[in-house]
Formats: structure tokens, sequence, C-alpha cells
């Protein structure tokens, strides 16, 4: 009896949901072939986008005429004008400064300009972070305040488009506002931060030298980093001023940047002997177990092999890498 | 009531229970993966992987690829390992005692010298090293081979997280094909992290068959033409982008798949390496690395990148994809028996009370659940105590569910990746997923099946995977 009563009841269900699933079967089929074919559009339309704003870009006045009208009709789909807005805002920082101002014209002529504010005050993290891009590659100075209400709370992609909004603006010298920052900046932040740097035509001191005063120790990490990828030995003092760092990462980030700073100097100022130091790291040491292990040994090989290549030459050099390299091969083997 | 009247009772009502919360998973998951394509989707929109390579903030890697007897194409595996993007990798290839002439070809290749070398103590117990080898070819420095005793898969990558030098070590099988940029991909995690550490990163696993390959890159996908891989192909879609989407977004990810996969080494040597003990190497390594951080209290994450990776060859015949997943099932089952203490243990949170479950009931169980139900249902429809309709309306409603399920993943593959664009290779994945219920699935089952029989008889080993090779351009 128990057996037939749950047969039947199975049975029951069964019945009513199968028409329901024969219904869901077919919808995720067409639901298949739907975003497919949305998917080929997006395609297409991207290529044309792609297309237009390449030739825009090198065409000449007659053309740029013909092409700007090609453009605003290619607008009265509003789903083309993200892309449109999206692709300009790739492109911008690998253009010229000539191709980038024709750029910028036709991205207030189209009336896209309105677009960054607009989508900011959505409140979607997503529209959010692209109205910020949108501000720091077309250099839109005026939304300053809004970009910094974004700078240290928030999503973690607006809070980076945020921060490189800023240095799109005002270069190094938007480091400034870093300082007050209380979230930790990860390496991620940090790499994409640099690539924004790498950008920019000239370094503020004062900047960065705020940045390795911060309370925040990732906030010296990163101007530590910066002084490493720029090579900006001229900022020495700056990192040796972290070596007394309470955060033991933040000391020994700081004893690598000035080797590493030193190890700049000396190639700029001696590269043929730099260069020879370089090599003479053995290639035994491949096999050591960790980076530390074999960097540690490695370098103090190499400062007694440097030493005595520095006698043979007879020369005086002050800043050669091996010297700098042992404290700092010291410090990590503790 | 009889004896078997009982039992029959008893497995349906089992089988209905289970069968309620297997719908569940398949509402719940699909769900969670949903979320996680989306936020993928629009934080790939900020995603700028050129800006790494510049930076200087890249933290050097070490890929190990363990070898055994590859000669047929171990060069040009090697080969497309040192094209990758990425600022400062080293590449150390094991040669796990391969009873071919790989190692020859490889040191012939690469022109290859033996090298001094020096090994710190205290690291994972393996086989003896017979010697290591270091190219001087130039644009060939991050090129390192080891020539070892054989071990095992296991055993070999234990000799390279001994010997690489760097913190973060990604694991691949030597025959798969890397996407140029899947490192600098993968690391993104490690670098991003803040709060939680980030343990290992998996990424999605593609089937090559058919696709075109060049150099050792891949430069045209192909949808696989022959049965089974086109098989693995849609299964392979379903898993990673349903199943291990979902349990990414949950932070209750289990396997990453040994073919290829990225770990911060301190927590891999701190939990002793890779286990020599199963042929599940690589979802024992993350359920024994999810479990020290749970015993430490160290809040971490483990993390996976939805997009693919890693293209590698699936079997093309009955015979070797049995033993494929035989060893699957066995590798589940040592995995569940050595970490059993997890099953429903609340001190391991997610870990203990879902992820672990999930691998016990519906890793483990199903197939023999599966099994059971379908000859228990046919029998009580023979002796006339459930009627035909009943067991073929619900058999339909369980296809149809599989269905959705297999629908669903191709509705986000077409979302997410570009590979499979045309509307034919949109068509073929549909055919098999309407075939695969009747012919795949039911090889699957008894595959497992065997493996659990296998297990029983204390039978180990990985059994013989041969391989046919990539399709390369004819110039």
């Amino acid at each position: 009896m128990r057996m037939q009563h749950l047969s039947e009841t199975v049975l029951n269900i069964a019945n009513q949901e199968f028409n329901l699933a024969v219904g869901a079967l077919m919808g995720s089929i067409v639901l298949v072939f739907i975003i497919l074919r949305i998917r080929q559009w997006q395609k297409a339309q991207q290529e044309k986008i792609v297309d237009l704003l390449n030739d825009y870009i090198v065409a000449d006045e007659d053309n740029t005429l013909i092409l700007e009208f090609e453009m605003s009709q290619l607008l009265r789909n509003r789903y083309n004008r993200q892309p449109l807005i999206d692709e300009m805002v790739n492109q911008a920082p690998q253009l010229t400064e000539v191709s980038f101002e024709k750029v910028h014209r036709l991205y207030h002529k189209l009336g896209l300009s309105a677009d960054a504010i607009f989508k900011i005050e959505r409140g979607n993290w997503f529209l959010i972070a692209k109205g910020l891009r949108e501000i720091g590659a077309f250099k839109q100075v005026n939304h300053t305040n809004t970009v910094l209400q974004h700078l240290d709370i928030g999503h973690e992609i607006v809070v980076l488009e945020a921060q490189k909004a800023l240095i799109s603006l005002y270069g190094f010298k938007g480091l400034h506002y870093f300082k007050h920052l209380t979230t930790p900046l990860s390496n991620w932040s940090q790499v994409c931060l640099l690539s924004v740097l790498s950008q920019q035509i000239s370094y503020s001191p004062s900047a960065i030298r705020s940045l390795t005063q911060s309370s925040n120790p990732t906030l010296v990490l990163f101007g530590l980093a910066i002084l490493r990828r720029f090579e900006l030995s001229d900022l020495i003092a700056v990192a040796s001023g972290c070596l007394q760092h309470v955060h033991p990462e933040v000391t020994r980030t700081a004893a690598q940047t000035i080797a590493s700073l030193r190890a700049a100097q000396s190639r700029l100022d001696n590269p043929l002997i730099a260069a020879e130091a370089d090599a003479l790291i053995p290639a035994e040491y491949y096999t050591y177990a960790t980076a530390e292990d074999a960097f540690s040994e490695a370098a103090e090989t190499t400062f007694f092999k440097v030493e005595a290549l520095q006698k043979s030459v007879g020369s005086i050099f002050n800043s050669i890498p091996a010297l700098l390299l042992y404290p700092r091969a010291m410090l990590l083997a503790k | 009531m009889s004896g078997f009247q009982q039992f029959a009772s008893i497995v349906y009502a089992i089988f209905v229970v289970y069968c309620f919360v297997l719908l569940l998973f398949y509402v719940v998951l699909p769900f969670f993966s949903f979320l996680e394509v989306r936020d993928y989707v629009k934080k790939k929109a900020f995603l700028d992987y050129n800006g790494i390579l510049q930076s200087g903030l890249v933290p050097p890697l070490t890929v190990i690829a363990p070898a055994y007897n590859e000669s047929k194409t171990i060069i040009e595996n090697i080969s497309s390992l040192m094209k990758l993007n990425y600022p400062d990798y080293e590449v150390l290839i094991i040669n796990d005692g391969s009873r071919d002439d790989t190692l020859q070809k490889i040191i012939l290749a690469y022109n290859l010298k033996r090298i001094k070398y020096n090994v710190s103590t205290g690291h994972i117990k393996t086989q003896t090293i017979r010697g290591i080898y270091k190219s001087d070819l130039p644009g060939y420095e991050k090129l390192l081979v080891i020539d070892k005793v054989n071990g095992g898969k296991a055993d070999a990558l234990n000799v390279g997280i001994n010997y690489s030098r760097h913190r973060y070590i990604t694991c691949i099988d030597v025959d798969c094909i890397l996407e140029t940029d899947s490192l600098l991909k993968m690391i993104r995690h490690f670098l991003e992290q803040t709060g939680k550490r980030v343990i290992a990163s998996g990424g999605v696993i593609r089937i090559a068959n058919s696709c075109i390959v060049e150099d050792g890159r891949l430069v045209k996908v192909v949808l696989p033409k022959e049965f089974l891989p086109r098989m693995q192909a849609l299964e392979y879609i379903r898993v990673f982008l349903l199943g291990r989407m979902a349990w990414s977004r949950l932070n209750g990810l289990f396997l990453i798949s040994g073919a290829f996969g990225t770990f911060d080494k301190d927590i891999v040597r701190k939990v002793g390496g890779y286990s020599t003990k199963t042929v599940g190497e690589d979802m024992e390594l993350v359920v024994r690395m999810r479990r020290y951080m749970e015993d430490q209290q160290i809040p971490y994450a483990v993390t996976y990148v939805p997009e693919p990776l890693c293209w590698t060859e699936a079997p093309n015949t009955f015979q070797v994809l049995g033993r494929q997943r035989n060893r699957w099932m066995r590798g589940t089952i040592e995995t569940l028996s050595t970490h059993r203490k997890l099953l429903f243990n609340p001190r391991y949170r997610l870990l203990g009370l879902l992820s672990f479950p999930f691998i016990f009931f519906y890793e483990f169980l199903a197939p023999m659940v599966q099994f059971i139900a379908f000859v228990t249902f046919g029998l009580m429809a023979l002796f006339g105590l459930l009627s035909w309709q009943s067991v073929l309306l619900s058999s339909s409603l369980i296809l149809m569910t599989g269905y959705i399920f297999s629908f669903l993943a191709l509705t986000i593959e077409v979302y997410l990746n570009d590979h499979y664009h045309e509307r034919t290779d949109i068509l073929n994945l549909i055919g098999a997923a309407l075939i695969e219920p009747f012919v795949f699935h039911p090889f699957l089952i008894w595959a497992a099946l065997l493996g659990n029989v296998d297990i029983l008889r204390k039978k180990g080993g990985w059994g013989e995977m041969t391989r046919q090779g990539f399709t390369t351009k004819k110039r």
C-alpha cells in the first residue's frame, strides 16, 4: 500500500512537472540561439566601430566630416553608444597627442561626454567604474570631486578606476590624494596604477615622498615600487627613509629598492663592469629551493668575485652593484 | 509485504530524496554560476594584462611539467611552454624515468648540459634524482630538466616543487597546450589578494582534438569531429562553466584540474606536497590545502578563471576513456577515505558541510545510485510493482533536467567565450547533448563502477593512456 501510494504521489508530481520541463527544455534551446545571435550582432557592430574609429583617426578633413556623420548615424542605435565609448577609451592611451585631440573632439561632438556623470549617478558599480574610466581617459578635470568621492570606498574596481582616473588627470601629482587611503592597495592595483603612471611624462618627487610617509603600509610599498619601476635613483633617500619602518615587508622592500636603484645607477655609470658583475651569478644556483636562498648565496659569491674584479680593473667606482647587493642579500637571508 | 517489496520501497524512497536534492543542486548551481559569469564579464571589461607585463611587480613563477614516455611530442610541448607571455618564469621538465628516449631527445634538441646542484634540506621526500640539465642555448635559460627514477606523476610534481625557485608554481600536464596569456590570467588572483590568502587557482580546460596546432600553439579551435571527444567537449563545458563556476562563487572549489593549476608553494610545502598514495592527487592536494587553512584558521580562497586557458587531448576510444574514468573514481574514493573526518564536520564550515558531502554523494555515490535505481526500477516495473508509465515519466523528467543543465551550460559558453561560434557547432553540441544520456553517460557510470570494484580489489596504478597527438597545420 505504502509503495503504491508513494508511486502515485511521484506520478502525480511528475505529471504536473512534465509540461513545465518540456517548456523549460525548449526555452533553453531557444535561449542558446538568441544569445548566439546577439553575440554575432555585437561582434559585427564592434568590428564596424573599430574600423570607423581607425579610419577617423587617420582621415583627412573631408573624410573626417563623412566619418563623423557615419558615427552619428551609428549612434542612433543606443546599443552602439557604449561600445563606441569603450573603444575610444581603450585607444586613448596609445594615441599620439594629435590623434588624441581628434578623438577627444569627436567624443564631445557626439555628445558622449555627459555619459560619464550620467553613469556614475546611476549607482551600479559597473557603470560607476565605466564613468570614472571615461573621466580619466578624456581628462575631464571638472569632475575631480566626483572621482575623489570614490577613491577609498566602494567596489574594488570602482576604487581602482577612481585611482587610475586621478593619475590620468593629474599625473604623478595625483598621488598626493592617495596618502589618506585607508584600504590596502593590492598588488594588482599597484600593477594597474604603475601602468597608468608609465604613460606620464614627468614625475613628482613630493608625491612619491608623501606615499612613503603614509601610515598605510601598502601605500609605502607602492611608493617603493614606483621608485624601482622608474629607476628614480635621485630619490634613493626616500627609500632609505623606509628602512626603519615598523612593517617588516616594507623594510625588506626598501632594502631591495635601494639595491635596485644603485644597481641601475651603476649600470648607467659603468655599463660594462655592471654587466660583467651580473654575469657572475653562477648557474648552479639555479637549483636552490627558494629564490631567497639562491640569491643570498649568489650575492655573497658575487660580492667577492666583483671585489677581485674591481682590484684587477683598478678603477674607482663606488657604486658597483654587488657591493650593494650584499646588504640586500644579508637582509633577505634573515 | 514481501522482502523484495520492502527493499524496493526503501530504494524508491531514497532515490526520490536523492533526486530531489540533486534537482536542488541543478537549480542552485546554475544560479551561482550565472552570478559568477555576470560578475566576471563585467570585471573583464576593466582588465588590462599588458599593464602587468611592464609593471615589474609580477611575481616570478615556476611551470612544472612531468613527462613520462612523451618522446613523440616532447620537443613541441617544451617549445610551446617556452613561448608563454609572462615576464619571469622558469620551466621545469621532470623526466619521470621514461622508458623511451624522452630525455635523450630533449638533451639533443636543447643542447642540455648536466649541472651541479645543491638542495636545501626539509623538502618533500621523492624518488632519487639522476641528473639535472640546463640548456646553454640563448633564450632557453629558463629551461631546467630534471631526470629522476620513476615514481609517478605526484612524485614528479613533488620534485618540481622541491627544485622550483619561486613562490608560485603552475603544475601542468606536459602534453597540454596553454593559451599564451594563461599564466598572466592565473596570477591575477594571487595579486588581487588582500583579505584572503589565495592558495590555488584553476582555469577552464578544453578539448583540443581536431583543433589545429602549429609550433606548439593552438591556431584554430575546431569542435571535435570524433564521437567521444565531442561528448567530452560538451561534458567539459558543463563541468567547468556550471559546476566549478558555481563552486568558485561559493569559495567551495575542491578540485583544480591536474592539467593546469597554479598554487602558493608555501602552503603546498607545508601540507607535504602531492600525495603519492592516490591516483587522484590533484583533488587530494586541494582538499588537504583547504583542510590545512581551516585548521590554521587562516582566511583563504581557491579561485577560478572561467576562460579556456589550457587545451588537452581527450581519449578517443572507449578503452582509454574507461581507464581514465576508472582512475578518476579511484582518486575520488581515496580522497574521501583519507579525509573522511571532514564529512559533515561543522569545524570545516563550507568544506565540511557542503563541498565534501557533495563529493561523497554526487561524485562518488552518483554512479552507484544511478545503476541501482536503473536496475531496481526495471525489475519493479517488470514485476508490476511500479507502472511503466511512472518509470518512464520519472526517467523523462530526469533526462530533461539533464538536458536543461547542458543547454544552460551551452548558453553560458556562447555568452562568455567565442570559441564555438558557428551555428553548426552549436547544433552539433545540442545533438551531442541529446545523445549523451543514452550512450556516453551509461558508459561513464560503468567505468566508475569498475573503479569501485578495482578499489575493493586493491588494484592501483594509472593504466596506459595512449594519445593520438594534435592535428598539425600542413604548410
